[in-house]
């Protein structure tokens, strides 16, 4: 098995398009192992040694393993194509591979002589790799933008906020208490009681900060939101788990919230709008996650009617709430939801967007009227 | 493994011997050959961690301290809480005993020359003491999804560049030799992208049903073949129902359990527990950990009885 043989920039490739968070330097560390003798017994070692550089998850791996075969498939079915049924393993012709015996004698020379005699004859792709692997990179890189969309992906990772970045813009909801056993040092009052008594004796302690902010998602289900159900749950355990809240509450309801609020998400366990929203407080911060009809693309006065007496309702119990729609804000005009804009500060479900929802529901003001501009 | 570039070379077939057992958390080790080839790799690039995931279990943990065994190097386990910040794996500073000292210090000629010296109140954390070892180390980083989402990041540049600074006395400290780094993560947390392109990775398996026997018998050496196997295979029928009632992703019986419930089975008369395993689950408490686990193996055994 020579691996100069295989496609193996292509492969990288194919797993950078994949977006896999990949760089030359991960490149460049497989062909330094490969010098070094790892994973060049034969195609399982070669795999192991890719798979074990290049793929950082199990999601991963299942894809890469599914390349690996193509790519193995592909440089198996080629040798054989030049009409040579003899001898499929003569290293010396290497029709695949371009930088043969030639270059070998000036590109082994910088290498350190105790580990040449290791690496197999055919292996020589050292020297003008990285040139053709940061071509090939840019390339690529290019070829995206030239062809105007955006590389698809396997991985879960697709929406316009990562769950990383979500976690991350729930961290700027806070609302920090010290509560528990003290077990911080408190520097100031310490000093300052030094300074009092002339000598240290006891240090000050104060309980940790903790973060008290309540959060409460109301959660439009089915229907139009159902290419978006993915999205909401991943707002949900974002908020729940990572997003250091002190409470993260959820509410679900259809089109708009009429007469009842519901638990959970097949909308069976209901509450009445006026004991929700007793319950939510007047303290915790409401998000409401909605296309508001923007995805349909359509006007419904109904809609709209009911949309504005519970936001009338809600406005009376409670201080701050904002609103995230999954659908760009280019989509809002002359639907619903350019007219519920008016009505609730709305936000685009974008990294921007939330970050500027969760600003509202700190209690800082966030130029919503007019934000957009068909708006004016 | 032709590697000459580094002396060490892990092939997993050194073990402690018996009478080690248990000491330090030490006890045999049997990897695969994929994970013996990812450690050597590990070894040999120095600079990127190997990032070990797998069931609960699985004996992630347990690698590291398998390895500095074998080659004989020291080790240092970092153990992650939640509240963990990633500069007290380098080192801490206590400010306040060198506050309370510097009281006193006009009192005590002794505490004075103490008090002058802020490396008196600097303790190392196991990567600081890794870097300082003239030896390569064997650095366990454990469950790092337990610490903060930033965490990981915060150890860029130390894991990348191999030093870091001491803020109180400005001082650099450098690697004397590159330490052997693994990581291991449940899962719990994703760790962010810039972590991850540096790390290498493996997935621990479940092993299959021989490697399984030669794990009991690494660790009871001595123990009956036949009892061996008829416990090997009663586990792996529990751990296929398991698989199929819960899908790939529930909580399974591991092979840590496996070892908990041989532990136990072996301190009862072989010919008792071998006529046990036929009919119910002998110490299913060892093996379900839930009151749903238990719930459907009594099921189950019941249909099996009825049928």
């Amino acid at each position: 098995m020579n691996p100069d043989e295989l496609p193996l920039l292509e492969l990288f490739n194919r797993l950078r398009e994949h977006g896999l968070p990949l760089g030359v330097e991960e490149y460049m560390t497989v062909l330094r192992a490969l010098r070094a003798g790892f994973g060049v017994g034969d195609h399982r070692a070669l795999e192991q040694l890719c798979c074990t550089v290049w793929v950082k998850s199990e999601e991963e791996a299942r894809l890469f393993h599914r390349l690996f075969e193509q790519m193995l498939a592909q440089s198996v079915a080629r040798p054989r194509e030049p009409a040579l049924p003899e001898t499929p393993q003569p290293p010396p012709e290497t029709p695949v591979a371009p930088s043969a015996e030639a270059p070998a004698s000036e590109t082994a020379q910088p290498v350190s002589p105790p580990t040449a005699p290791i690496a197999p004859p055919g292996l020589t792709l050292e020297m003008d790799e990285p040139a053709q692997v940061v071509q090939a990179v840019r390339r690529s890189a290019r070829d995206d933008l030239e062809m105007g969309h955006p590389r698809f992906s396997l991985l879960t990772e697709y929406f316009p906020v990562t769950r990383r970045q979500m976690k991350q813009s729930w961290r700027h909801l806070r609302r920090p208490v010290r509560e528990g056993p003290p077990e911080e040092l408190d520097v100031r009052a310490t000093i300052e009681k030094i300074g009092r008594e002339g000598i240290l004796l006891e240090l000050v302690l104060v309980p940790r900060r903790s973060n008290r902010a309540e959060l409460v998602l109301l959660i439009d289900q089915d229907g139009s939101m159902v290419p978006f159900h993915t999205l909401s749950r991943q707002l949900v355990e974002t908020a729940r788990r990572g997003g250091r809240l002190g409470r993260a509450g959820v509410y679900y309801f259809h089109d708009y919230p009429d007469s009842y609020l519901y638990r959970d998400p097949a909308r069976l366990k209901a509450q009445s709008i006026p004991e929700a929203l007793a319950a939510i407080g007047e303290r915790a911060a409401v998000l409401i996650v909605s296309d508001a009809g923007a995805a349909r693309g359509n006007f419904d006065p109904e809609r709209l009617e009911q949309t504005r007496a519970f936001v009338q309702q809600l406005k009376q119990s409670v201080r701050r709430y904002a609103w995230l729609n999954p659908m760009p804000n280019t989509r809002w005009p002359g639907t619903t939801a350019g007219e519920i804009a008016r009505l609730v500060p709305m936000f685009e479900m974008s990294r921007r967007g939330l970050d500027a929802a969760i600003s509202a529901l700190q209690g800082r003001y966030v130029y919503w009227e007019k934000m957009y501009p068909w708006m004016m | 493994m032709a590697n000459l570039a580094t002396s060490h070379t892990y092939t997993g077939e050194v073990q402690p011997k018996p009478e080690e057992y248990g000491k330090d958390g030490l006890y045999p080790y049997l990897p695969s050959k994929e994970l013996v080839e990812a450690v050597n790799l590990t070894i040999f690039l120095e600079k990127r961690p190997l990032l070990i995931k797998g069931d609960p279990g699985s004996g992630k943990t347990r690698l590291a301290q398998a390895v500095a065994y074998e080659l004989d190097l020291p080790y240092e386990p970092w153990y992650i809480k939640s509240t963990g910040r990633a500069r007290d794996g380098l080192y801490t500073y206590d400010a306040v005993r060198r506050l309370h000292d510097a009281q006193l210090a006009h009192l005590d000629e002794s505490r004075r020359s103490r008090v002058d010296d802020p490396w008196n109140y600097i303790h190392l954390g196991p990567l600081g003491r890794a870097f300082q070892k003239e030896q390569r180390t064997v650095v366990l980083i454990d469950e790092i999804d337990k610490a903060d989402i930033d965490f990981p990041n915060d150890l860029l540049l130390e894991l990348d560049e191999q030093r870091f600074f001491i803020e109180e006395t400005g001082e650099e400290i450098k690697a004397h030799e590159p330490p052997i780094v693994f990581i291991t993560s449940n899962d719990e947390k994703e760790l962010p992208d810039a972590f991850l392109r540096r790390c290498l990775f493996i997935y621990i398996e479940f092993p299959s049903p021989s490697q399984l026997v030669a794990i009991v018998n690494a660790h009871f050496p001595g123990s009956s073949p036949g009892l061996v196997e008829a416990a090997v295979d009663r586990f792996l029928e529990l751990r296929q129902q398991m698989e199929q009632e819960k899908g790939k992703a529930g909580k399974k019986v591991s092979t840590s359990e496996l070892l908990d419930w041989f532990a136990v089975l072996r301190r009862h008369p072989e010919d008792e527990v071998l006529a046990e395993l036929k009919g119910q689950l002998p110490f299913p408490e060892v093996l379900l950990k839930s009151w749903e686990d238990h719930l459907r193996y009594l099921q189950a055994s019941n249909a099996k009885r009825e049928t």
